[in-house]
């Protein structure tokens, strides 16, 4: 892997098993994270986004096809 | 137990980390900067695509030197603020935006911002052909040649298998964005009027409110849109920045908000004299601009903004294309790097180039109404803007996702200003749209 990579000398080879490793437990700790528990706020918070989307893009299109 | 195409991909990324960390202890500053930047210069250069320049340009031919020049650096200033969260997701969690909402949120909610981000990913793709066969057209290039070329540059992944060079590749291509600094400079403006605008937004647009209402909140849909979300954290992670190069990341987006503010205000200086006298730019496409400045900024400049055009729409081709299939590579779980080869990661390449072959394909199908694209593909982009925005501060909130770099109270409060103002903009213009004779 080190001459795949590029480099050969102790110190770099270090320092790059050091970041890898770094990489890997970062990425594991993200993979146990589960969902976040949504309050009711954020739930209302999260539909009032959503269907603000919807009734905007609606509306656009329909202004669009009704246009042409 | 990871393959060895993963393996090998940490590793080139812990390789390019490496360099920065060498940089860091010798204490060379601007060689870390150098080998940082990218995915923030890359973003806000991108966002100066085909679409976005035209509205600029329409903007100085409406409205000439005034309100819009600082309006439009606030609108930068908006984007970095939106943007610096990114650099701190991507770093701290070493994970691309889509895969953080789909497992913080669950797939109800990561379905819908998935749906979001392609439909408006594929319109403006679209918009990036429509440029770039609109710019070519001002050298008499054929439009199926426009979008081969245009195609294959998007491709340029598939040969280099490294993140570190395609960044780079784009990178020279996105630096050509600057040409309008000197097509303005070409125009001759009046640098005091010019200085006096950016201080006192004055003059106030003149014409009617639902004109200068449109083209307000085009120039923040030109500026502020999802795609550059899933981008840059999936180009931050897929660099393999960590934490330590978050103040690094902040300044690489600072420098690409700078420089991209500055070409548009440059595409605006430029255009004012079609303002000034008294040409009605409202039907111009990119080659009629190119041809109605050739008295004022020449031959010379008049190719260079046929030029800019191409370039603003192969860039965001580019970038839009990587943001699309890093999104498809999370949500699926599918290999989704840069560093991978077409071997290793099939699926990813083939949206990456598919997504790009599929809206060059559209701009060239004949009587399709483009001009309807390019003028809802602002308007759809700033409607999905506020949940885009809503997922990006409750991540950047999250403790168990970015640890200890969680936002403060001054990024949440910017951050929330952003999202407030683009959300009341979104409403008044589908209400613009929508209900014309409300703001007539």
């Amino acid at each position: 892997m080190a001459q795949r990579v590029g480099f050969d000398d102790g110190e770099t080879m270090t320092g790059l098993a050091q970041l890898v490793a770094e990489q890997e437990s970062l990425r594991r700790r993200q993979a146990t994270l589960g969902l976040r528990p949504l309050t009711p706020g954020l739930r209302w918070t999260l539909w009032g986004l959503r269907i603000y989307v919807l009734l905007m893009v609606a509306m656009v299109a329909w202004e669009a096809v009704t246009a042409h | 137990m990871r393959n060895e195409g993963a393996w090998n991909e940490e590793w080139v990324r812990a390789r390019g980390r490496w360099r920065v960390v060498r940089a860091r202890r010798q204490g060379r500053w601007w060689r870390v900067l150098w080998l940082v930047a990218g995915p923030g210069l890359l973003v806000m250069l991108g966002e100066n695509d085909g679409p976005s320049m035209l509205s600029y340009a329409a903007t100085g031919a409406q409205y000439g030197i005034g309100f819009f020049l600082p309006f439009v650096v606030l609108t930068f200033a908006m984007a970095f603020v939106a943007q610096e969260i990114t650099v701190r997701l991507g770093a701290a969690t070493q994970s691309g935006h889509a895969e953080l909402i789909y497992r913080r949120f669950g797939r109800f909610w990561g379905n819908f911002a998935m749906v979001d981000l392609m439909v408006t990913n594929f319109m403006t793709l679209v918009t990036e052909f429509v440029a770039m066969v609109a710019g070519s057209a001002y050298f008499g290039v054929p439009a199926p040649a426009a979008v081969a070329v245009g195609v294959a540059v998007v491709s340029a992944g598939l040969w280099l298998h490294r993140y570190w060079s395609w960044e780079r590749l784009t990178l020279g291509l996105a630096v050509v964005n600057l040409v309008f600094i000197p097509i303005a400079l070409l125009s001759h403006p009046d640098w005091g009027a010019v200085g006096r605008a950016l201080v006192t937004f004055r003059p106030w647009p003149a014409g009617g409110a639902t004109s200068t209402l449109t083209m307000i909140l085009a120039d923040i849909g030109a500026t502020i849109t999802p795609w550059m979300l899933f981008f840059q954290q999936g180009a931050v992670s897929d660099k393999g920045l960590g934490g330590a190069e978050i103040p690094w990341g902040r300044w690489d987006t600072a420098l690409g908000a700078t420089l991209a503010a500055l070409a548009a205000l440059g595409c605006i200086v430029a255009t004012a004299p079609l303002h000034a006298h008294g040409m009605n730019a409202s039907a111009f496409s990119a080659a009629a601009f190119a041809q109605a400045l050739l008295p004022w900024v020449g031959s010379v400049g008049s190719a260079l903004f046929a030029i800019g055009i191409i370039e603003a729409g192969v860039v965001a081709a580019a970038t839009i294309s990587v943001s699309s299939a890093y999104a498809w590579g999370e949500v699926t779980g599918q290999a989704h790097s840069l560093n991978r080869s077409l071997r290793e990661a099939p699926g990813f390449y083939a949206v990456l180039v598919g997504i790009a072959a599929l809206a060059g394909s559209v701009v060239l199908i004949p009587h399709f109404p483009l001009e309807t694209v390019v003028i809802l593909v602002n308007v759809v982009a700033v409607l999905t803007m506020p949940p885009a925005i809503g997922f990006l501060l409750l991540l950047a909130n999250d403790a168990e996702v970015v640890g200890h770099h969680r936002s403060g109270r001054l990024w949440n409060g910017l951050g929330i200003g952003v999202g407030c103002f683009v959300a009341l903009a979104g409403l008044v213009y589908a209400v613009t749209v929508v209900l014309p004779a409300v703001t007539r």
